[in-house]
């Protein structure tokens, strides 16, 4: 099959100047906007108890130190934590992908006897919420407590991921996969090499979503794991802040915490960093697109 | 003279001496540890070594001796000692409380995972001394502890030791009320008692308190008698001529320079008076206790109860805030910011007093030191509002929650007193060889030696040690290692608060209804104070929502309350 | 050589097509350049359902029924986990809810907590702030729609409009970034900026002017919400439709600039049509949960400006519900809104039908 590559649109007519400016000043707008709390708490966790005393907005610490960098990082505790969400977003990922793709795909068939009625049933999940008591005797009865299992396996799909990406699947064309039905191929075959190369970015999509989903998850942790061992990144850097606000009582510490703010967005700044850094591999799947080709006479 | 100083030369050498002992004591618990370090033993430990230290005659002796020197007794009924100097290191404990088996624990954690047990040497090392194996299950800090407890009571899967706390989850009355825990009075009340000794020091007052309808369902962590005080900073109040407010004129002044008088001196109008976390205003204690309002509940002569919404102590007190917040004396992100947030805008110097607990004072002084060394902070005693008026202090149960026992281990008395002793372990009082190694931990590894004599935790230690053993601690002392004069000062501050000081009445009693209901009105109350106090609503609209917490609850709650009180 | 295919496309899209062809030349659908034409993402094809062929008997139907199924048996075999998942963790907790007919507690357990019938349910319906909690709601939920919703859409057509492609990469990655603060950070660095003593204020009083009321003003409330869930989650929410995007035939986009459309019809008349389906889906299921707002938003946020103008039904359950530990109130709020959702989605689907456009089943 031909592939097609999507191509840039200055390929098609001339841009405007007057335009593309525009664009370009409202882009750059609205780059400021969005990131300017961020250039905020970068400065602050960089900042020294002098430059937060008077609480005023910062953008260059005039004192700028790792104090509360090296706070949090020093028990270790971050460490353990960072392997616990790597292991949930690496294999909790795979995981929802698995299930979520194959369930999608089945979804998408038409005329399959019974089809509608399991459709029906997942989207009555949509607007479902279980309560917290009745998830966790659940999870008790399956023997997954106290064990990442329980944050991958009770959230394997959910049921947005789900409608999403079997919209994507029933946009691709019935011809390619008829074609291939009449080649003998079985549906797992047409799935792996048919419909999934056809919908990458879809795919990428929907990886992000759950990936995201497993490094943030904080309270399934809280309630699921009682080994603290076990607790992912988000738990550690919430336990952190805690620490770090509590009063300094009569007989401790001969250190003493860094101001509570600059722990607090040294935290936030740890725990946006890693995930940051998986996007730009699943980022060239949003800007070009694999489009289907031809069926070639 | 003469005489002042022999007794000088005395002390010292009895501190000398009691300094010696506590080395000794400290190479010899270091040797065990190490010990412990070796090899993870699984043989149950044996029971903690007599070593020696000082006799309880001893201690007392030497308390007797520095008698207003270094330590000051107790004053008044709920008021703790305090010291300048530690008592020399006794033992509280005779023997291991533990039989040698395991002890699940449940409680709340607010600082990051302590190192595994196979790494850490302090918990290897509270695992000889209270002879069990000690495992410890956590909420993740308060706002996780309602959802957990939800779970672990519906699932079954109990702790032997399970902190409660009403007061971050009130549902836990209801399961109480039911029987999920043991009902601990026989255990605990009389002659019994005598069985634990560290126990037995607590106040009586705490064991009142914690009782819920006259049972007692688990040992208090006792934290002071002291509620909400209001934190303010005197070098300010010096600065702007008010340094000893005697009344609500005076206070109102005071506030006025706080925020007009550029007390900091900077030249810029950027300091306030007050701040106040929004989601306490309703009951701000300092504005309560300067108009005599009674503390939640009064009882009535003729046996029932009024509201403090309904009094007009309370109307008074509302009209003052609405009064300061109109003239802009209270700091103006008060109506979005935590009460963290409050008190980091005190530290950076934006308020000139808030509302806090009592053990806030310690840490306030040594924070605002390191910014700004000429700041004082104090305490703001109550006074009443009006001349020939009185004013009160609205006190505190004196505990943070209390560690139970769930109703399925309670069927075993052997086991409850087990878990009683170690409980008894675990409160022994301070400067005692297991408050010490409890708080401290191993000397030279968790701990070291500073400056001033005064040890400290190291970084290791703090991550050993963690919240490992924080259900349960020792009767509350004032001591101040790194600055000592502050003990007696602040006993100073608690004797005069509590000689004024109200007990909230139906603290140990159960409403249904309050139950089920409290949360939805205090929410609800605060909501509507804090409109009449911003003056968006007028003075009268208290009178509407006297109205609507009558029909929403409040008036049962009152009958049943009464009802309960009467018994 | 070349084929001419015959692709079955709808009218919709056929008008569509003749419309930007603007000239009365043969339907781009009749004619095939390199490929067959395909329809953009969403379209819904007229399939040809073999139950229709009447004048069968039952038992032929039957045996036919079995032997489709029988050649479907591959799509079976990969529905299987994910309906048994669902089985496990959705339906078998639903059970869970019948604590909603019951007085629970966590101690005694389903079986041994009282029966109360409909008390919960009708605590509902008498509990004096459940209106305002309603009306908050829906106002919020509502401006959500009308301003939050296409700001996504329309930040992605912005987005697929720039030439360069590294600045396009680089501007992606800045507008996800604010999805992943949580909102006690955002609200911190909200009050820093506009609270009474904050940035603007403070720039406002330099200026000589008087401090504004942002943040503790009731009237402003709802709008500053949706405020700042756009600027939390616009850039967000652009990932599905650009991954839509991605998937139009580029194809279509050649036809139209050789007949002459420019940039804006081509947006309209492409772009937007192409990635119907998705916004149709994600419009219906936000229609279908327009009775939840954030919680921890809300929740951090509304004792500045009251209950009155604050209080939607997550909080409302907070207080009632899970502070006091009545879980059978809870349970009964979720299965109301679970009532709710379902026919809102219901009705939400048939308009759509109704308009020619795929719903969401």
């Amino acid at each position: 099959m031909e592939r097609q590559v999507y191509t840039d649109m200055v390929r098609w007519d001339k841009p405007s100047f007057l335009g593309q400016s525009i664009l370009y000043l409202t882009m750059l707008i609205l780059a400021v906007v969005m990131l300017f709390p961020f250039l905020y708490v970068l400065a602050v966790s960089f900042s020294s108890s002098r430059d937060v005393a008077d609480g005023r907005l910062i953008i260059f610490p005039a004192h700028p130190t790792l104090a509360a960098y090296s706070w949090v990082l020093q028990g270790g505790q971050f460490l353990q934590g960072l392997e616990n969400s790597f292991f949930l977003v690496g294999i909790g990922t795979a995981f929802n992908m698995l299930m979520t793709t194959t369930m999608a795909y089945a979804l998408s068939r038409r005329g399959v006897p019974g089809n509608k009625f399991v459709l029906w049933a997942v989207l009555l999940t949509l607007l479902i919420a279980p309560g917290i008591i009745t998830k966790y005797l659940v999870v008790k009865q399956f023997g997954l407590l106290n064990t990442l299992w329980a944050l991958i396996i009770p959230g394997a799909i959910l049921p947005f991921n789900l409608v999403v990406l079997r919209q994507f699947f029933l946009s691709i064309p019935e011809e390619l996969i008829d074609s291939a039905k009449l080649d003998g191929a079985n549906d797992l075959q047409i799935l792996r090499s048919i419909v999934l190369p056809l919908s990458k970015a879809a795919l990428a999509a929907i990886a992000l979503f759950y990936a995201v989903g497993h490094w943030n998850s904080f309270f399934d942790a809280t309630i699921y794991l009682n080994n603290p061992q076990l607790y992912p990144v988000s738990v550690i850097l919430r336990l952190l802040v805690l620490q770090g606000g509590q009063s300094m009582t009569e007989t401790l510490t001969g250190q003493t915490a860094p101001p509570d703010q600059t722990v607090q967005m040294a935290v936030v700044v740890l725990a946006i960093v890693p995930i940051l850094l998986i996007y730009p591999f699943l980022q060239k799947y949003f800007t070009k697109g694999v489009l289907t080709g031809s069926i070639k006479g | 003279m003469s005489e002042e100083s022999s007794t000088k030369i005395e002390r010292d050498a009895h501190n000398i001496q009691s300094r010696r002992q506590f080395m000794r004591i400290a190479t010899l618990t270091a040797g065990s540890a190490l010990l412990a370090a070796c090899g993870e033993s699984q043989n149950p430990a044996p029971p903690v070594p007599q070593i020696p230290t000082v006799a309880p005659d001893a201690v007392t002796a030497t308390a007797q001796a520095s008698l207003g020197k270094t330590y000051f007794p107790s004053p008044a009924p709920g008021v703790p000692e305090a010291f300048t100097l530690p008592l020399p290191t006794f033992q509280s404990v005779t023997s291991a409380p533990g039989r040698g088996g395991t002890v699940n624990v449940f409680s709340i954690t607010y600082a990051a995972p302590e190192t595994p047990k196979n790494m850490n040497h302090y918990w290897q090392e509270l695992e000889k001394r209270l002879n069990v194996t000690w495992n410890v299950t956590y909420a993740v800090g308060n706002a996780n502890y309602s959802e957990k407890v939800a779970t672990l009571l519906a699932s079954g899967d109990l702790p032997d030791l399970f902190r409660l706390n009403t007061g971050i989850a009130p549902s836990l009355l209801q399961a109480i009320q039911q029987g999920a825990f043991t009902d601990l009075t026989p255990y605990l009340t009389g002659s019994a008692l005598n069985e634990y000794p560290n126990l037995a020091r607590f106040p009586a007052l705490l064991w009142q308190n914690v009782a819920i309808n006259g049972k007692i369902y688990g040992v208090p962590r006792p934290f002071g008698f002291t509620g909400g005080t209001l934190l303010y900073r005197k070098d300010w109040a010096q600065k702007v001529g008010v340094p000893n407010p005697k009344n609500a004129n005076d206070f109102f002044k005071l506030m006025q320079g706080f925020t007009k008088g550029d007390p900091d001196g900077n030249k810029s109008a950027d300091t306030w008076g007050m701040g106040f976390a929004a989601t306490g205003i309703a009951t701000h204690p300092f504005f309560m206790n300067m108009f005599n309002v009674p503390n939640q509940w009064r009882v009535e002569t003729n046996g029932s109860l009024t509201y403090f919404l309904q009094t007009n102590e309370y109307k008074a007190a509302v009209a003052f805030m609405t009064k300061m917040f109109a003239a802009g004396l209270f700091y103006p992100n008060s109506l979005t910011y935590t009460g963290l947030q409050i008190k980091q805008a005190f530290t950076a110097g934006k308020i000139g007093s808030f509302n806090d607990g009592f053990s806030t004072l310690y840490d306030q002084r040594t924070k605002i030191k390191t910014l700004n060394p000429n700041a004082d902070v104090g305490i703001l005693v109550p006074f009443a509002a009006n001349p020939g008026g009185k004013a009160n202090y609205w006190t505190s149960r004196g505990f943070l929650g209390f560690t139970g026992i769930p109703s399925s281990v309670g069927s075993n008395a052997d086991r409850v007193k087990e878990l009683l002793h170690i409980l008894d372990y675990l409160a022994a009082p301070t400067f005692s060889l297991e408050a010490n190694f409890l708080t401290l931990g191993i000397d030279g590894w968790d701990n070291k030696m500073g400056s001033q004599g005064v040890k400290a935790l190291t970084p290791t230690g703090t991550n050993e040690i963690g919240n490992l053993t924080n259900l349960m601690s020792g009767p509350l002392v004032y001591y101040y290692p790194s600055e000592p004069p502050l003990a007696p000062v602040a006993q100073e501050y608690t004797r005069r608060l509590l000689a004024i000081g109200v007990y909230n009445p139906v603290d140990s009693l159960v409403s249904p209804t309050a139950m089920k209901q409290q949360a939805t009105l205090d929410t609800l109350i605060n909501d509507r104070i804090l409109r009449i106090v911003r003056g968006i609503d007028p003075q009268s609209a208290l009178n509407d929502l006297i109205k609507q917490w009558m029909a929403q609850g409040g008036t049962q709650i009152a009958h049943e309350y009464a009802q309960a009180l009467h018994r | 050589m070349r084929k001419v295919q015959l692709v079955r496309i709808s009218e919709g899209e056929r008008q569509t097509i003749s419309r930007l062809a603007q000239i009365p030349t043969l339907s781009i659908a009749s004619v095939s350049p390199q490929k067959p034409d395909m329809p953009p993402i969403g379209q819904k094809y007229q399939e040809l359902d073999s139950d229709s062929v009447a004048t069968k008997s039952t038992s032929h139907k039957h045996s036919l029924l079995l032997r489709r199924m029988w050649r479907e048996r591959w799509v079976y075999a990969l529905l299987l986990p994910g309906l048994l998942y669902f089985l496990a963790f959705y339906y078998l907790p639903l059970l869970g809810n019948i604590v909603a007919f019951q007085d629970y507690s966590p101690y005694l357990g389903f079986f041994r907590s009282p029966w109360i019938g409909l008390a919960n349910f009708a605590r509902l319906f008498t509990d004096p702030e459940i209106g305002i909690a309603i009306q908050n709601t829906l106002i919020i939920s509502i401006l959500q729609i009308l301003f939050a919703f296409p700001s996504g859409i329309a930040l992605a057509l912005l987005l697929n409009a720039l030439i360069s492609e590294r600045f396009k990469r680089f501007m992606q990655s800045v507008l996800y970034l604010p999805h992943f603060l949580g909102w006690v950070i955002i609200i911190s660095i909200w009050q820093q900026l506009f609270g009474g003593d904050g940035f603007l204020n403070h720039f406002i009083v330099g200026m000589g002017g008087k401090p504004i009321d942002i943040i503790t003003n009731p009237d402003f409330f709802k709008p500053m919400v949706v405020l700042q869930v756009m600027w939390k989650d616009s850039g967000w929410s652009t990932i599905i439709f650009m991954a839509a995007i991605t998937a139009i035939d580029t194809s279509l986009y050649e036809a139209a600039v050789v007949d002459g459309a420019n940039k804006w019809r081509r947006i309209w008349h492409i772009t937007l049509p192409g990635i119907r389906g998705i916004i149709v889906l994600l419009l219906i299921l936000r229609i279908g949960n327009i009775l939840s707002t954030g919680f921890e938003q809300i929740f951090l946020q509304r004792t500045a400006v009251g209950l009155n103008a604050s209080e939607v039904i997550d909080t409302f359950v907070y207080s009632r519900a899970l502070l006091s530990g009545d879980w059978g109130f809870a349970a009964a709020v979720a299965l109301v809104k679970t009532v709710i959702a379902a026919l809102l989605v219901y009705t939400a689907n048939r308009t759509v039908k109704k308009f020619g456009e795929a719903g969401l089943y």
